[in-house]
């Protein structure tokens, strides 16, 4: 309690490749907290010729937990409200709040998906992957802004046979929703129309709450005619989405692959939709977060926690 | 070098040369070596019935062997399976020509026959079949499903089998891509699945390229794998996967409440009869032994199998979360140690006190009523004792079982 602690607006994180971002705020208060770590800013370029944008270092990793997550003492300096009940350290009520969040994981055969689910649960690139028949199921926990957020990634069957009878079903009560193409591979990007079809069959249209993001693997492959990175930007454009490209492989990508996750992850904590904000609406917005967190702090001893 | 558990060698080995030195035995080797009591009976066990098999192929070999089509299917059904591959690439192919189609009762269900009906009439065995065989690799390669069929095979060879060099994971590569679309151009209406190529590359271990081609056709053409090559999966493997619930709420109603109660639905079992199980389970010898009882039962006997595993694995579900992802994950990962043999027995158990025609119709219609209703009806269930003793009984009941049946086979 010695130390003041004052409420700084998360900043905004840029969810497009083209997108410059606004300059970064030192923040002094707390530089060695752990949850601070948990908030990698991903740099893109404004050159959209760039296929690979540069990884920004952070200091500390998470790293990655096994469920249950293993829940780091709290500092005593966090609590600042003197309104604030008193936290016991690696209490499960160091959190303000415990969310799950259901991802799919969509896109044809073999352009990449389960790496792109290992690489982000387990950290790491598996050696020999074979096909995926149905669904597999990973999870990952991270703290993002003081509250607990449980991935539930669904790893999906990319082949036509699995696509339309058993993936369908894993689409119901979804959070978000990544698809998938191999940037080496022209006819997994023409597909991704058939995948986004099958997805707003199923009410997860591009306005809707739940967040889309498309991700071009395999950047790490040289090749001719590869997707260019103008051509899939105009695509997400038109179809509501974040575009990323990134190699699961590439142990140098492993950053980057972990902030798209992030970025993603932000997005559905905020539970706000993901579209582009003027300049504007995102002051707007500020304000509004701004008097929602003096509200929220108000009655932080009412909440309850819920998954 | 090819280890075998009696010696000396069957001379059979010789006839085989061309078969793939795969390391058929080598996971029951660690294992044979430990010392016990279990160990030993179940060794000797398999060395008896390795000797009875010997002597059973030695004593009809210049004869047909599909007039003795009943005596194979109770040396692969029985405990131990076929033993060895040497014997599994001479009795494969007469089992998967002369496939089990449906029970004879199966009449009863006139909407799944009259599927399989419709399905049988679409093609004209031979004049398809020869065609298959004068098909180039050019022809070949250009079939639809070449380029998916070649990612996966390139994916599942990197690592399975193990143990095997370079340059034989080069050779197989090359015999099995050209080998599945053979298959699949017997029909043109023949649609790949990934997970296809898991039952191929275990044929062609076994059999070698030349036994292959008529095993994998045989099954694709008259088994199980017609349904889903033909049909989408939903109306195949999906709903016979329904069925596992069915089986389940009378073999222990509890546990299919719980799966039930979280919505846990069949997917996390839908690789178990699209690949017989190869897809899951990691060891060479678990997979061939699954093959030698499917191979010789009934096309739904793998939903009987699963309903065995899962009631297998009834503490780790009833002490798992209590929520649908993690029993998904729980139940996709197939155990290390498994015991094949007592599961084996008990879906074939299972799959008598309940016949497939049964379980499609009445014990169908029964389940729906449960399921409407959510009242506590008074189903019959199997006695739990019946199901306790095999598991208890292990290794020494496959052992005594092989005893008692090798009794009644001079009869």
């Amino acid at each position: 309690m010695s130390e003041h602690h004052v409420n700084i607006p998360a900043p905004q994180f840029s969810t497009y490749a083209t997108v410059i971002d606004p300059p970064k705020h030192v923040t002094a208060t707390h530089p060695d907290e752990l949850t601070t770590a948990s908030h990698p800013q991903p740099t893109h370029p404004s050159a959209p010729q760039d296929p690979s944008p540069a990884v920004p270092s952070t200091p500390v990793r998470v790293p990655y937990p096994t469920a249950p997550p293993p829940i780091p003492p709290a500092p005593e300096a966090v609590t600042a409200g003197p309104k604030k009940m008193a936290l016991a350290p690696s209490s499960t009520k160091t959190y303000k709040q415990k969310r799950t969040f259901k991802v799919i994981i969509v896109g044809n055969a073999a352009v990449g998906k389960t790496c792109l689910s290992f690489r982000f649960c387990c950290g790491r690139f598996p050696e020999h992957t074979e096909a995926t028949i149905g669904v597999d199921f990973r999870e990952r926990s991270c703290v993002i802004e003081n509250e607990l957020l449980r991935v539930q990634l669904w790893d999906t069957a990319g082949q036509e046979r699995y696509r339309q009878s058993i993936v369908a079903h894993y689409y119901r009560n979804v959070n978000a929703v990544v698809f998938v193409y191999d940037v080496t591979c022209r006819e997994s990007f023409n597909d991704l129309a058939l995948w986004i079809k099958e997805c707003e069959k199923h009410g997860l249209v591009g306005d809707s709450e739940v967040p889309r993001i498309l991700i071009g693997n395999k950047c790490d492959v040289e090749c001719t005619n590869r997707v260019s990175t103008d051509e899939a930007q105009m695509f997400a454009d038109r179809n509501n989405m974040a575009l990323f490209e990134t190699s699961a492989k590439l142990a140098s990508e492993a950053d980057h692959v972990e902030s798209i996750f992030l970025t993603l992850l932000h997005k559905l904590q905020q539970s706000k939709p993901m579209h582009v904000q003027s300049q504007d609406e995102r002051h707007q917005k500020e304000q509004e977060r701004l008097i929602l967190k003096a509200n929220e702090t108000e009655n932080v001893e009412e909440e309850g926690f819920c998954c | 070098m090819h280890s075998s558990f009696s010696e000396p060698n069957s001379p059979l080995k010789e006839v085989l040369v061309d078969k793939w030195q795969t390391a058929s035995c080598s996971d029951l080797g660690e294992e044979y070596v430990k010392p016990g009591p279990l160990a030993r009976a179940k060794f000797n066990a398999l060395r008896n019935k390795r000797e009875a098999i010997d002597r059973f192929l030695k004593k009809h070999r210049k004869e047909d062997l599909s007039l003795y089509i009943d005596e194979l299917r109770d040396f692969a059904i029985s405990p131990g399976g076929l033993v060895d591959d040497e014997f599994r690439a001479v009795i494969w192919p007469v089992l998967s020509a002369n496939l089990v189609q449906n029970d004879d009762l199966d009449d009863v269900s006139s909407s799944y026959d009259s599927d399989f009906e419709s399905a049988q009439s679409d093609f004209d065995e031979e004049p398809a079949y020869e065609e298959s065989e004068e098909l180039t690799l050019e022809d070949l390669k250009g079939h639809k499903e070449w380029n998916q069929v070649e990612l996966d095979v390139h994916r599942t060879l990197s690592r399975f089998p193990p143990n095997i060099s370079d340059t034989h994971r080069d050779v197989l590569q090359t015999e099995l891509i050209p080998l599945i679309v053979r298959v699949l151009s017997i029909n043109p209406r023949f649609n790949y699945y990934q997970g296809f190529h898991d039952i191929c590359l275990t044929v062609l271990l076994v059999c070698g390229e030349v036994d292959a081609l008529p095993v994998c056709s045989n099954l694709a053409k008259n088994g199980s794998f017609n349904n889903y090559l033909l049909k989408t999966l939903e109306k195949s493997v999906v709903r016979e996967l329904d069925l596992l619930y069915v089986i389940l709420s009378r073999v222990d109603p509890s546990l299919e409440q719980v799966m039930r109660s979280v919505e846990l639905g069949t997917m996390f079992g839908l690789s178990w009869p699209l690949t017989w199980f190869s897809h899951t389970l990691k060891q060479y010898q678990q997979i061939v032994r699954f093959f030698d009882v499917f191979l010789a039962s009934s096309p739904l006997l793998p939903i009987y199998v699963s309903a065995a595993v899962v009631v297998f694995r009834r503490a780790s579900i009833l002490a798992c979360e209590r929520e649908m992802p993690f029993l998904h994950r729980l139940l996709t990962e197939m155990p290390h140690e498994l015991p094949i043999d007592t599961i084996i027995k008990d879906s074939v158990y299972l799959s008598k006190l309940m016949p497939p025609c049964l379980l499609k119709t009445k014990y169908t219609n029964e389940y729906r009523k449960i399921v409407s209703k959510p009242s506590k009806a008074a189903v019959k269930t199997i006695p739990r004792y019946a199901l306790q003793f095999m598991f208890v009984a292990g290794t020494v009941g496959a052992a005594a079982s092989f005893f008692f049946f090798k009794q009644i086979h001079p009869m």
